[in-house]
Parts: C-alpha cells; structure tokens; sequence
C-alpha cells in the first residue's frame, strides 16, 4: 500500500518577482522513488530545491502554500533548517566531496550532530559505506584524500555522506548527468537498494533513467505540474498530450 | 540492471505458464475427441478464457518493458520474439476449443477408425507443439530444425487425410456430415502444426537475429535508397 509521506500543496515559488512555479500539488510516495521531469528551466529544479528550503540561502525568494510532512508544513517560518536537511539530504549534479579522507568525510554529519565516541562513529561510517555499495571499493583507503576516488566513487561517497546521517530523503538533483554509463548504472542500482530506508525525489533530464528507476513520475512546464503518476502509465498511455509529446521525443 | 532482469524474467515465467497452458487445452482436446469425453471438451473450452488473461497480461509487460528500459540487441529481439510467441499461443488455444467443441456438438467418432493417420497427425502436432514451446524457453537453436522437418510431415497427412475423406464422401453421401467435421478438424490441427512451426522459427531470432520464416522473400536492407 503507497503512503504519501509529503504532500505539495498548491505550492507557489517565487524568484524576486518571477513565479517560477506555479500551484504545484504533488504526494510524495515513502519507500518510492519519484522523478520529476521536463524541458529546461520547467521549475523542477526549483521544485526539488523547495524540499529542503535551498531558496532562503538568497533574500527575495518566497514560498506560498506548503509542503506538509506529518502534518507539519516544512515552509513555515519556524522549521529549523539545520533538522530539515539532515532528514531531507541532497546529492548534486557534481559530487561534492570534502577536501578530507574518505571517512572524515563520511563522520562529518555525525560529529556536527556531537557523535565523539570513536567506536559508534566507525560504525556509521561502515554503514554508510555498505548502503551506498562504496565500502568493498574504500575500505583499504578510509584515510586517503576522498579527491582521489573516481567519479562515480565520488558520488557514492556523497550519497554514503548523506546517509550517514540518517535522512528519511534523499533529494538527487541530476546526480548522474556527470558520471558514464557505468557509474550511472551503479547509482540507479543504488537508489533503488536505498529506497528500502529512505524515500527519494530525482530530477533528471534523462527521461530513460526516470522510466527505468522510478516509481513515479511528475513531468513539469513553464512551473506548472502538467502530469504526475505512476511511472507505467506516464510512459506508456499518459492523460495529457503534452506528456505524451514529452516522453516520445516530440516536444517544443 | 538487476530490476530490468527481474521483469524479464517474470515475463519469461508468465509466458511459460501460457505455453503450459495452451499445450495443455491441445492434449486434453485430442483426449476428448479420440474417447468422446465431453466434459473434458467442456473444460477446454472453459480453459481458453485463461489464455486470453494470459495474453493480454502479457502483452501489457512487454508494452512496460519496452517503455521503461528500451531493451536494445538480444533483450528487444527477446521481447518481440515473446510477443510473437503468446499470440501463437493464443491462436493454438483457440483451435483446442474449437476442436472440443466439434466434440461437444456433434458425434464425429463414426469415421475415425477408417483414418489410422488421424490419430498420428493429432500426436504429431501436439509433439511438435511442445518441442516448439520447450525450444523456446531453452533457446536450443539445434532442434528447431527437426520441427520444421515434422511440419513438412503433418502438411503430406494432411492431404493424405483430405484425399481419404472425399473418398469417404464419394463412397456414401450419408459420411458426408461426419467428414465435415473432421476436414475442419485436420484443417485446425495443421494450423496447431504451422503456430508451432512459427515458435520454433523465433529461437534462431532471439539467438542471432536470424529470420528463417519466409526463405525466399528478400527484404531491402534501406528500403529509402
């Protein structure tokens, strides 16, 4: 049985003057992987980067309406940030190691959240590792430079580095679009293994990958939702033209 | 990608419990017509309902599977190939009811005995049936070839059979009505023989790409030059 552990709701976000989306309404599934997709500047990056309030880093941007978790709406002026985005972790188009070892990297969420004890820190780290299929790959190299990893390795660290704090999501902005089809491959295998424990929200311009991995899929235009569902149908009977268009390749 | 190999491999199961199926309803309709047992005619065509669920469900797969992983080289020939597979499937079953139903309709039985190559066309096409749907599913591009063999074997009985029923005919107007029956009969079971001859023909395809069918047309390779 699906259950919605977010829902948009008439979700409206603003760049200074500009309304870059538009009363947006979305569940989001727990235990799911949702993608969200469309051309170019459609907003779902500004949608995913709602989750976990990326916008109040630059004075201007607003939100209207809410995004309710547990009945809380993760947009009010009271949330604290620093809770919200260790339960709602992001991965980026680029990895984004720390210039530290591998598992400094990894112990910097814990030990920011006060873990000291050596012993519970080098379990999370092991953990974290083994979620995100890195450890076999790293476990002879905890203290080299995470610099030195590979690309795809590089990512896997920063999903490891995200995990290690335990998030309830995991927001993927484009975090394949850098890596070749193997490492690709690997992450795909990863964020479907992952969503066993947490619940994941994807941008991707790879309308492939969101039909391969995704649960369900929500395709945005000019800010607005267009279509959302579950991922079969999107890709084989949608409801919308624009959709249809969309996913065959014969857009704009 | 693991969840791609997961799907097709409940594609490959469901469609082999279709074969299961369908081989089935064809052995229990030769059944009920050499002893007369009309209720095990009735189940057959009871049965037909279930490939239909089958086919559509199976259908609906490979639609997803080709939307959400592309499949590219052996895995999109693989598809086809199974799309293929479960409309043959689907016909064999309509041909087993209809056979029971000539069982349950009328007494056809009278003629038999007179035709000793009735009962070795109906025992050749159900072997030809499941060595074809085994092939399939063991992708044994070696036996495909005594299949097709067999099928040359089934079309001269076939004749044979029609030769000996309008003689049956020209000797007593009163075998007319039974003859019918069974001309109709021989004529499904020989279509069961030629859906079994296509199966066969989709393991050199899914193997190598190798289309056997149709030997003599040639395709123009870029029909636009």
């Amino acid at each position: 049985m699906n259950m919605d552990l977010m829902t948009v709701d008439n979700l409206d976000f603003y760049y200074g003057s500009h309304r870059a989306l538009k009363a947006v309404n979305m569940p989001v599934v727990k235990n799911a992987i949702t993608s969200l997709i469309g051309p170019s500047g459609c907003g779902k990056t500004t949608l995913l980067r709602c989750f976990n309030r990326m916008h109040d880093l630059y004075p201007g941007n607003r939100y209207e309406g809410a995004i309710t978790m547990r009945g809380v709406n993760i947009l009010s002026k009271q949330e604290d940030l620093i809770s919200l985005r260790s339960r709602l972790g992001m991965v980026f188009q680029k990895p984004t190691p720390f210039p530290m070892s591998v598992f400094d990297n990894i112990a910097y969420g814990p030990r920011l959240r006060k873990v000291k004890n050596k012993n519970i820190l080098q379990e999370r780290v092991e953990k974290a590792l083994r979620q995100a299929a890195l450890w076999d790959e790293v476990k002879d190299r905890l203290n080299d430079n995470a610099a030195g990893l590979s690309g795809g390795q590089q990512q896997r660290l920063v999903i490891a580095r995200t995990l290690a704090v335990e998030p309830e999501v995991i927001l993927f902005d484009e975090s394949t679009s850098a890596l070749d089809p193997i490492s690709t491959q690997k992450i795909e295998e990863l964020m479907v293994e992952l969503k066993k424990d947490v619940t994941i929200l994807a941008v991707t311009h790879n309308m492939q990958q969101a039909a391969r991995v995704s649960d369900f899929t929500a395709l945005m235009y000019l800010g607005e939702l267009i279509e959302y569902g579950d991922t079969k149908t999107i890709f084989t009977r949608p409801k919308h033209k624009m959709t249809e268009e969309y996913v065959s390749g014969h857009f704009g | 990608m693991q969840v791609m190999e997961r799907e097709l491999n409940n594609i490959r199961i469901k469609a082999a419990s279709m074969s299961v199926t369908s081989g089935e309803m064809y052995q229990q309709a030769i059944r009920a017509l050499l002893n007369h047992d009309v209720d095990l005619a009735r189940q057959v065509v009871a049965r037909d309902r279930l490939v239909d669920v089958y086919e559509l469900e199976i259908d609906e797969m490979c639609l997803n599977f080709l939307a959400l992983y592309a499949p590219k080289a052996v895995e999109l020939r693989y598809i086809v190939a199974v799309l293929r597979l479960i409309m043959e499937l689907e016909r064999v079953a309509d041909h087993s009811k209809a056979v029971s139903r000539q069982v349950i309709d009328c007494h056809c039985a009278a003629l038999m005995p007179l035709l000793p190559d009735f009962e070795t066309i109906l025992n050749l096409t159900l072997q030809m049936l499941r060595e074809a749907t085994d092939t399939f599913f063991e992708k044994n591009e070696e036996k495909y070839e005594s299949i097709i063999e067999t099928d040359k074997k089934v079309g001269r009985l076939q004749r044979d059979l029609n030769a000996s029923l309008a003689q049956l005919i020209r000797d007593d107007a009163g075998n007319i009505d039974g003859a019918i029956v069974l001309l109709n009969i021989v004529r499904r079971v020989e279509r069961i023989g030629d859906h079994s001859k296509t199966i066969a023909e989709l393991v050199p395809y899914i193997a190598s790409g190798r289309v056997v069918r149709h030997k003599e047309a040639v395709i123009d390779a870029n029909p636009d030059n």
